[in-house]
């Protein structure tokens, strides 16, 4: 790469590597060593690619993308092998929000299968819209859809009223 | 509240409880995507450096990186600069080279194949010259068991700039403060050649257990056989299979040098030379030389290292060694800035932080302390220690050597405007 592009890349790079591993966080169900190793597998992509990727509409949505695509590979990789769920970084749970709920929620996706996560990840977090999730996930659009409620429905089963109720204390 | 939106509120209170560790994630992804880009797997550590200070500032402000700084030579790869002080104002003609023809992946496969001692072979894949994209290499991968578990091996053959870089993949061990797990030897062979055989870990913290052993060769006209092996079947998600890779390193050694590779390694075009960036004015040397006046009486100072821009070194007040830091850069004044929010502004403009926290890379009690000063004129001075020998591991000492008054009259020193 030529350094004019290095410094394209890493400027993306400094500015796209904190909202990816918060995606991460939630899709690795609290495991940070692997939230890591996603952004570090998305960013070296992307790096690769940079040339190509950085005429492309947005990079950014690209590279949440690339991220999704790595988590569900990974978890096809070794579907037995993910850590506990709850490892909420303590620093956090010093500060202000509340880190029951967040316990909660970890644990409550962790009981997804990878792609009902993604669905929530893209739709919930990242505020994609059904068709922009359908890209991202291979689906067809009513396939997000299905998968969609169902994951929601489950999601409420295992919370119950805990999303609420812990949001209001 | 609907569900979907207490749902959403909780993703993102969740999500936002996790505070990133920038600096060590772009930093492994741009070694991701070096390493995908040709397998220069440790060529990195330099950048790792420049940008661990660099992030202090908690952005990656546009322009911070442009040309100039030192940060760009270690980020754009070994292969563009010139020497290993990043100085050199001349740009070699370009090398007129004509690449021999073409090798498949089959070949690559089956050269890499015919290298290995006894065993079986239960996956190989490979790249041929010649191939699009911006480098051009050669390469194959296989996971080879001898019978006592598999290992995967992989070899990459590519054509970096001459005059060879010094600080470039393969060319020196790294500094033992950022890699204390690895083992590295460096020799130079009869021909020139520089042969580096390095055994790490795929995780410097050892945090899978997962081995990384390297070997690279490199000519003297820049044809580099690389090769690396894990002691499992995939570099990583793969649980570890045996002890150590299979490949002893008289093994490695005797694979990156076999003769097998140089109708390939013919096949590779030489790159292009690229102008080496711009120096940013202040060297190894001359930091050092300024930490040489200023540190206090009575602490010693060994095991510099550096590049333009970046400098470190052991200090030692007799209560055991603490590594220490510093990066001048210099930027753009009026420029876009680095984050100086909740700074000190000093009587002449300038703006400093001072701060102590745990170290962001971990270690059982390891804490640091920044001093990050930027003055009106956009000369930054920042200054980071810790109370262990290296980044990264356990405490060895209470507190780091110097104090934060200390920190901040060093920053502040008129000796960094020279």
């Amino acid at each position: 790469m030529k350094a004019a592009q290095v410094d394209e890349y890493v400027e993306f790079a400094g500015a796209r590597s904190g909202h990816l591993y918060r995606t991460a966080c939630l899709l690795a169900g609290g495991d940070t060593h692997l939230a890591e190793d996603l952004v570090q597998e998305t960013l070296g992509r992307m790096y690769v690619h940079w040339r190509r990727v950085s005429g492309a509409d947005n990079p950014a949505a690209y590279a949440h993308t690339v991220l999704v695509r790595a988590f569900l590979s990974h978890r096809r990789r070794r579907s037995n092998d993910e850590r506990p769920t709850g490892h909420v970084p303590e620093e956090a749970a010093a500060t202000e929000g509340d880190p029951a709920l967040r316990l909660a929620l970890l644990q409550a996706l962790g009981q997804l299968s990878a792609r009902d996560r993604a669905v929530v990840v893209l739709r919930y977090w990242e505020d994609r819209s059904v068709e922009e999730t359908a890209t991202a996930l291979r689906l067809s659009s009513g396939m997000v859809r299905t998968q969609s409620s169902r994951a929601l429905a489950r999601l409420r089963t295992i919370l119950g009223s805990t999303l609420g109720d812990l949001a209001r204390t | 509240m609907p569900f979907e939106d207490e749902l959403t509120d909780a993703l993102h209170d969740t999500a936002h409880s996790y505070e990133p560790p920038l600096t060590a994630l772009v930093n492994a992804g741009i070694a991701d995507g070096r390493r995908r880009g040709r397998r220069r797997t440790l060529g990195i550590v330099g950048s790792v450096t420049a940008l661990a200070l660099v992030g202090i500032g908690g952005t990656f402000a546009s322009g911070l990186l442009a040309p100039g700084h030192a940060t760009v030579g270690a980020a754009s790869g070994g292969a563009s600069r010139s020497a290993a002080s990043g100085r050199s104002a001349t740009v070699p003609p370009p090398a007129q080279v004509a690449a021999g023809p073409v090798v498949s992946k089959e070949q690559m496969i089956n050269t890499l194949k015919s290298l290995l001692p006894a065993g079986s072979v239960t996956k190989a894949d490979g790249t041929g010259s010649g191939g699009p994209g911006p480098f051009d290499v050669a390469g194959a991968s296989v996971v080879f068991n001898d019978g006592k578990g598999a290992s995967q091996i992989d070899v990459m053959l590519s054509r970096l700039a001459t005059p060879v870089d010094t600080n470039g993949p393969g060319q020196s061990c790294p500094d033992p403060a950022y890699v204390p797990t690895m083992q590295c030897t460096r020799t130079v062979l009869a021909d020139g050649s520089v042969l580096l055989i390095q055994q790490g870990y795929e995780y410097p913290d050892k945090r899978t257990g997962v081995k990384d052993w390297d070997a690279f060769l490199t000519a003297t006209d820049g044809r580099q056989v690389s090769m690396s092996e894990w002691n499992a079947a995939q570099e990583k998600g793969s649980p570890v299979s045996r002890p150590d890779p299979v490949l002893s390193t008289d093994q490695m050694k005797a694979l990156v040098t076999s003769s097998a590779w140089s109708t390939a390694l013919a096949s590779l075009h030489a790159p292009k030379p690229v102008p080496a960036p711009r120096s940013i004015g202040m060297s190894a040397q001359e930091i050092l030389a300024r930490l040489g006046v200023l540190i206090p009486k009575g602490i010693t100072q060994t095991s510099p290292h550096g590049q333009d821009g970046f400098a470190d070194v052991l200090l030692n007040d007799g209560q055991g060694p603490g590594l220490f830091q510093v990066n001048v850069q210099r930027w753009k004044a009026g420029g876009t800035q680095p984050d100086y929010t909740g700074a000190t502004v000093l009587p002449d403009g300038s703006k400093l932080i001072l701060r102590q926290e745990g170290s962001e890379k971990g270690g059982s009690g390891a804490v640091q302390r920044i001093a990050d000063l930027m003055r009106p004129d956009g000369l930054r001075v920042v200054v980071m220690e810790f109370n262990a020998p290296s980044q990264g591991t356990a405490a060895t000492r209470t507190d780091p050597v110097l104090t934060l008054d200390q920190l901040r009259t060093l920053v502040t020193s008129k000796l960094w405007e020279e």
